[in-house]
């Protein structure tokens, strides 16, 4: 089942103080890759699985670096000629949403290079992702990766000893 | 990924049972080519090991004297006489409540299959694996369709390689690797293809190399199909194995039915994610990398503890470099593979509409 998940706040302008958390990649259970403008993100033991877009994906790289939250709000806004304030507050909560997800784990260092990418200018629209979640199934204790006409079958019961 | 210190020392615990079986027990040594390379398969020769080798009876090279890059103990643990110690790597005691728990410990990696009964272990530094089975006379269908793919999914991605859930036909050494998940069309396509003159390399699991273009080999000559679809596959009526068993999805080896289209690799010119759409002719669409990357990745990636990473970026790399179809399938295999069999013609042209 696809969830997508948006942070855009542009009609909630907030004063926000520079945000200098850190966080970084919750490897090695999570793992990501930047394909096509988009950055799809599998949690191994979850099995859920997103794609992040737009803004979402240029920050990626950003966060896995360790980059502080406040630099990446900085270069997003500029890039995308949006209000640092929006995007400082649309980024907290988008950051906080992966959090939650154990996508991403606070972090008091960087984890690489900390120079800010070069960004493609683009139309702000907000932090989106897309949570999916078929592929859970895949991710019983004993992997029956075999389906018949009508979906996934039953997990059988285990043996008693594994002997 | 689970990595402790109580895990490395059970794993080492492990592989010593391991290689004590293969110095006491008989053994018969048979020698295969997998993804190009040689490779020695040590069988249990006091049980049932030698019945799961059938799917990959076409990779035999019984004259091949090259030095195996992988050595592969394969052991029915009821016939072969051969009980495992007990370890918490069986007993999953760190594994996740949710999630496969592979276990690794520096160069070593092992999965346990508690229902299936099959222990996997592989030496990345040494190259020497074990599959061990509980009882071979039980192991279930799939497990005789896809022997050791654990082992063989470590071993492949350590040298940049992958293997992937997809299907994999060809035609004169031109390879079009079909994409998605369970019950999206791979085997029927695949067997459309195979019906038509392509050459096989898979219908669920294929191995991909490191090379570019990157080449697809075969690593089971297994097809299996729903049993909702026999009817497209009746003139393969005897060939299929199991029919009887109600609970198992129908399953052939394309050597018994085509042997001549086995067995070379394949140069990947496309990527085509089926669709089912009982079309009255098969509509070919080019999609961005990153649809097909969604399509090819998760079953791919969550169906192997431990190889997650490296196999995701080699999908990626793969998504990258060749073009990517959506195939909204028509009813008519014969179609179907006049469409695949077109694609490579038209690919130059598609992908360039891809890119707009």
């Amino acid at each position: 089942m696809r969830k997508a998940v948006r942070y855009n706040s542009m009609l909630q302008k907030e004063s926000t103080a520079v945000d200098n958390r850190r966080f970084a990649i919750n490897s090695p259970t999570v793992i990501g890759e930047a394909i096509d403008g988009e950055v799809m993100v599998i949690n191994l033991v979850s099995g859920i699985y997103y794609n992040l877009t737009g803004t979402a994906a240029a920050a990626w790289p950003m966060l896995a670096a360790g980059i502080p939250l406040g630099a990446i709000a900085a270069a997003l806004s500029q890039a995308c000629n949006a209000d640092a304030a929006v995007v400082t507050c649309d980024l907290a909560g988008f950051v906080a949403s992966l959090e939650a997800e154990d996508i991403v784990r606070a972090t008091a260092y960087a984890t690489a290079p900390a120079a800010l990418p070069a960004i493609a200018p683009a139309t702000y629209a907000g932090f989106a992702f897309n949570r999916y979640d078929d592929m859970r199934a895949l991710l019983v204790v004993d992997p029956v990766h075999e389906v018949g006409d009508f979906g996934w079958p039953p997990k059988p019961d285990p043996p008693s000893t594994p002997r | 990924m689970i990595e402790t210190a109580r895990a490395r020392g059970e794993l080492r615990d492990l592989v010593a049972a391991m290689e004590l079986a293969a110095q006491e027990r008989p053994i018969i040594t048979r020698r295969y080519r997998i993804a190009g390379m040689p490779v020695a398969l040590h069988c249990g020769s006091a049980g049932g090991a030698q019945e799961m080798l059938r799917a990959i009876e076409p990779l035999a090279a019984p004259y091949d004297a090259t030095p195996a890059v992988l050595s592969l103990y394969v052991w029915d643990g009821r016939g072969d006489g051969i009980v495992l110690p007990e370890s918490s790597v069986l007993r999953r005691d760190d594994a996740p409540e949710e999630g496969l728990g592979g276990y690794a410990g520096d160069t070593l990696r092992a999965f346990y299959q508690p229902v299936a009964g099959a222990l996997s272990l592989l030496d990345t530094a040494n190259g020497r694996a074990t599959w061990w089975l509980r009882d071979v006379a039980a192991a279930p269908y799939y497990e005789r369709a896809a022997p050791f793919k654990h082992v063989l999914q470590w071993w492949i991605a350590d040298r940049g390689g992958a293997m992937l859930h997809s299907a994999a036909v060809g035609i004169d050494g031109s390879g079009r690797l079909i994409a998605g998940p369970s019950g999206s069309g791979k085997s029927s396509t695949a067997l459309a293809c195979v019906d038509a003159g392509f050459a096989f390399a898979s219908d669920d699991y294929v191995l991909i190399d490191a090379t570019h273009p990157p080449h697809a080999h075969l690593a089971y000559a297994t097809a299996k199909v729903v049993r909702s679809s026999l009817a497209r596959h009746a003139h393969h009526k005897s060939h299929f194995r199991n029919l009887a068993m109600d609970d198992e999805k129908p399953m052939l080896f394309v050597h018994d039915l085509a042997p001549e289209r086995i067995g070379s690799p394949l140069a990947l010119r496309a990527i085509v994610l089926p669709v089912v759409a009982h079309r009255a002719a098969t509509l070919l669409t080019p999609i961005h990398p990153a649809e097909m990357l969604r399509a090819l990745a998760p079953s791919s990636v969550l169906l192997f503890p431990l190889a997650g990473d490296a196999a995701f970026r080699r999908m990626a790399d793969l998504c990258r470099e060749l073009p990517c179809f959506r195939a909204e399938l028509a009813d008519d295999p014969d179609d179907v593979a006049a469409a695949l069999r077109g694609l490579l013609a038209d690919s130059s042209s598609l992908a360039a509409r891809a890119a707009e």
